[in-house]
């Protein structure tokens, strides 16, 4: 019933996402004209399909990030990850790789999720002898790496301002967003995308196991460090096949979880599949606001989420904090 | 004398170490002194004189020592009897300058033809050598006039794409529109700029699935390449792709120190886009 | 017969040893109070009990098997763990948290028998109507009693709990170590750390004293409980009082 009516509004996401663009075609016009049928097929469907992908993948990793930090505002961001994403990608913007193949800024962008998220589960392994670090000693880990990774980018942007073309073309990056992704983007996304909810369906009982506490989840038979990994290793993936065809997009990792919530309730089995097919439907809308507000121009998504989702996310802290 | 901000400019005496806080005035600047060999009035040029990829004075630039950067102190030390800015210069820079006594001048528009020739008039006076700026402006008058007299014979207005980039074929097509300089190189050399046609303004990011519903003939971008290196990339492209006439399409590939140019280089960009077009539209006329 | 027993038990934690040489051991049908003043090591005991720190040396063995070396599954199988609440972060009903007390059985996908424990364990803490409460809607008392339904639930031979009593109104905490009672009377070992004194020594078949980390006092309350032994570890005057009907409660003054 729930996941009916959370694939009735996808459908409804995607139909209308299909039927609006830049370009005055519809799906009516496919059969008819042969530039429509060149828009509609080779330059919007793609499209959607990776927005669509890209907010699934990063919903389902605000799933793992809020159960692993049993927080309900926790973010994947808070791993790093994007932070690392964006630092490779502005690395890639210097070098002048992200101008050699379409392929080399999504590669480095990936890279860069998988490396800053392998550094934070290192630094959160150390020490572990006697038992696992603190939540809010990674919490504060990732807040110091994410501090890093972000000066990184900043010094790469402040050198790169000297050349108006690439850094314009960073600052496009840097913003998040879906424009002139094509076809080969969906593998890009869709590969990591899937192998990282693969493994996100099998840690779900442990999340909900996990929500009793860290103690309680491993007198339970719970393997904390290697369900760490996984979490990590699945984030990364998500995170990173999101950023690599998006840049950063704010918040649909923190909002959709959370909204997901209320209508599927807590066990992170449900609550994952929910957010899943909820994180596309958000995504393809925020998508068809950023590509059709100032049409023929295209705003980046990322400002949309964040136009979103700030606001929304200082409603939660203030509901939270009522008695 | 009024400045680009309508302020009033007076000076005594003709001004002996100016510093120059934009390539735009460099290279008009540069170009004054080098024929009348006077080049050492000039105390520092912005550093982007020297970058090979923007600057049409590199070789120039180096008999100037100074260099302006951001940095105020660099510039304060070199004892400035003059300032020459672009409105695009930082104002605090300029009311820093202000403040310590430096006479500022700031040149005004930067996106016509008109203005750039104004600008020239303007340094012109400012150094006392109206002449040699007439002498600058006349070369740039006959470069435009033969792109008009180009226009008048095309036999019909070919349709234009000026392009700046594609930031990585990640689709963030950006266009030149009404409104810049680009636009008005396109306009002068008999062209019809589709953006602007599409009531686009400035640089502006435009969605794919628009481009692959546009026909230019002729598609202009900066850079180094080959025209058939561009060609190759735009067929990679999201958007150009998807564009049926892109086979077709003559590409005109402008360094982009020359399209790029806020000085008369730029009309070394003029003189290619007018050769590529008639080219383009009635073959055998142009050499 | 001794169900849990602890043999030169020493855990650091840093450079800090928190435990020093502890020897206690646990009858099976037996309930242990675990007492001491702060800091005493109560906790880091029931947790180094419980397998989930690691003993610098010596040993803890559930009838002759060793803890840190048994699989976490056949551990989860035979002991609970019940530590002091911490506010849940997620809206889950009270019957979907019980039942994830018998997580090492179901794995995540409980059947019916799992469901069956765990309304049977709410019933027994006294919440038999609160199976679709929700968990972050619950008092503190409430919380409480929903966590050691959740250790009941895992129908293991022994349970471990930290300070259960503490969020507790006295009736509630009477209910509880009534519970216990019946528990251990049907054959389960239960070791719990209290504050209360006069609890331990009214309900507790057996108490162990802590003091900076080592033994100081075990045995039945009336030999551990001492007016010398509570001095000695808590720096207080302790008197036993004997009301008319013959029962003892403890009084205590500054010294």
């Amino acid at each position: 019933m729930r996941f009916g009516l959370a694939l009735l509004a996808l459908l409804a996401a995607l139909l209308a996402a299909l039927q609006v663009g830049a370009a005055d075609y519809g799906l009516q016009d496919v059969l008819k004209d042969e530039t429509a049928r060149t828009v509609m097929l080779e330059i919007r469907l793609p499209r959607l399909i990776v927005a669509a992908l890209a907010g699934a993948a990063l919903s389902a990793a605000g799933v793992l990030s809020q159960g692993l930090f049993r927080n309900p505002l926790a973010s994947p961001s808070i791993l790093g990850t994007e932070a690392g994403a964006s630092l490779a990608a502005a690395f890639a913007f210097h070098a002048g790789l992200a101008f050699a193949a379409w392929w080399t800024l999504p590669l480095a962008a990936f890279g860069g999720a998988l490396a800053s998220t392998a550094v934070l589960f290192a630094l959160a392994r150390r020490g572990e002898r006697n038992r696992p670090t603190p939540l809010a000693t990674l919490l504060l880990a990732g807040f110091a790496l994410n501090a890093l990774l972000g000066a990184g980018t900043s010094l790469l942007l402040s050198l790169l301002l000297e050349d108006f073309q690439r850094s314009s073309a960073a600052l496009h990056w840097l913003l998040g967003g879906f424009a002139g992704k094509g076809a080969e983007h969906i593998p890009t996304i869709a590969l990591p995308a899937v192998l990282g909810f693969a493994l996100a369906v099998r840690l779900a009982p442990r999340l909900d196991a996990l929500s009793l506490g860290e103690d309680v989840a491993q007198s339970l038979a719970v393997d904390l460090a290697s369900m760490r990994r996984a979490t990590f290793g699945a984030v990364a993936l998500l995170v990173g096949g999101a950023a690599a065809v998006s840049g950063a997009v704010p918040f649909v990792g923190l909002v959709v979880p959370h909204l997901t919530r209320s209508m599927a309730g807590p066990r992170h089995g449900t609550l994952l599949v929910l957010s899943t097919v909820n994180g596309a439907t958000l995504m393809l809308l925020c998508d068809l606001v950023a590509r059709t507000i100032r049409s023929p121009r295209e705003l980046e998504v990322g400002v949309i989420t964040a136009l979103l989702g700030a606001p929304f996310f200082l409603a939660l802290l203030l509901r939270k904090d009522r008695p | 004398m009024l400045d680009g901000r309508g302020r009033k400019v007076v000076l005594e005496a003709p001004p002996q170490r100016i510093v120059s806080g934009s390539l735009a005035s460099d290279e008009i600047l540069l170009a004054l002194f080098a024929s009348s060999g006077q080049s050492g009035r000039l105390a520092a040029v912005s550093s982007l004189a020297d970058d090979p990829r923007y600057s049409n004075v590199v070789a120039a630039a180096k008999t100037v020592k100074g260099r302006f950067g951001e940095g105020l102190e660099t510039a304060l030390a070199l004892k400035p009897d003059l300032a020459v800015l672009a409105s695009f210069n930082k104002p605090e820079t300029i009311d820093r300058l202000e403040k310590a006594q430096v006479r500022c001048f700031v040149l005004g528009g930067f996106t016509t033809l008109d203005e750039i020739a104004a600008n020239v008039t303007a340094l012109g006076e400012l150094t006392q050598l109206k002449k040699d700026a007439g002498a600058l402006n006349a070369v740039f008058a006959k470069a435009r006039m033969a792109a008009w007299a180009g226009a008048v014979r095309l036999p019909r207005r070919p349709k234009v794409l000026g392009y700046l980039g594609d930031a990585a074929g990640n689709g963030a097509l950006t266009l030149a529109a009404r409104g810049s300089l680009f636009d008005a190189l396109i306009e002068e050399a008999g062209g019809e700029n589709l953006a602007s046609s599409l009531g686009l303004t400035g640089w502006p990011t435009v969605s794919a699935e628009v481009l692959a519903g546009l026909a230019p003939d002729v598609v202009v971008t900066g850079g180094d390449g080959t025209p058939e290196a561009l060609r190759q990339t735009l067929q990679n492209a999201p958007g150009w792709k998807a564009m049926k006439s892109l086979a077709r399409a003559k590409m005109i590939v402008v360094p982009d120190r020359e399209l790029g140019a806020t000085s008369p280089y730029v009309a070394s960009a003029l003189t290619k886009i007018s050769q590529g077009l008639a080219q383009e539209i009635a073959p055998g006329l142009s050499p | 017969m001794i169900a849990i027993q602890a043999s030169d038990l020493v855990v650091r934690l840093g450079a800090r040893a928190v435990l020093e040489r502890v020897d206690a051991s646990f009858a099976r049908g037996t309930v242990t109070a675990l007492v001491g003043p702060n800091g005493a090591g109560k906790t880091t005991f029931l947790r180094t009990l419980a397998g989930l720190t690691r003993a610098s040396a010596g040993s803890v063995e559930i009838e002759g098997s060793n803890v840190a070396t048994m699989t976490a599954q056949a551990r989860a199988l035979r002991l609970a763990w019940v530590p002091t609440p911490e506010p849940p972060p997620f809206p889950y009903t009270v019957l979907e948290t019980v039942k994830l007390g018998r997580f090492a059985r179901h794995e995540g996908r409980p059947r019916a028998a799992d469901e069956e424990a765990a309304l049977r364990s709410l019933a027994a803490v006294g919440l038999p109507t609160f199976a679709s409460r929700l968990v972050t809607e619950l008092s503190g008392g409430e919380l409480a009693r929903v966590a050691v339904a959740r250790g009941l639930a895992a129908e293991t031979d022994l349970v471990l709990l930290d300070e259960p009593t503490a969020s507790l109104d006295v009736a509630a905490a009477l209910r509880l170590l009534i519970l216990l009672r019946q528990l251990a009377a049907a054959g389960r070992t239960i070791v719990l750390s209290l504050h209360d004194l006069s609890v331990a020594y009214r309900y507790a078949d057996h108490v162990v004293m802590l003091g900076a980390g080592r033994v100081v006092a075990a045995g039945p309350p009336r030999d551990a409980l001492t007016p010398a032994s509570l001095r000695a570890a808590f720096g207080v005057s302790a008197q036993i009082a004997r009301t008319a009907d013959g029962r003892e409660a403890l009084f205590f003054d500054p010294e």
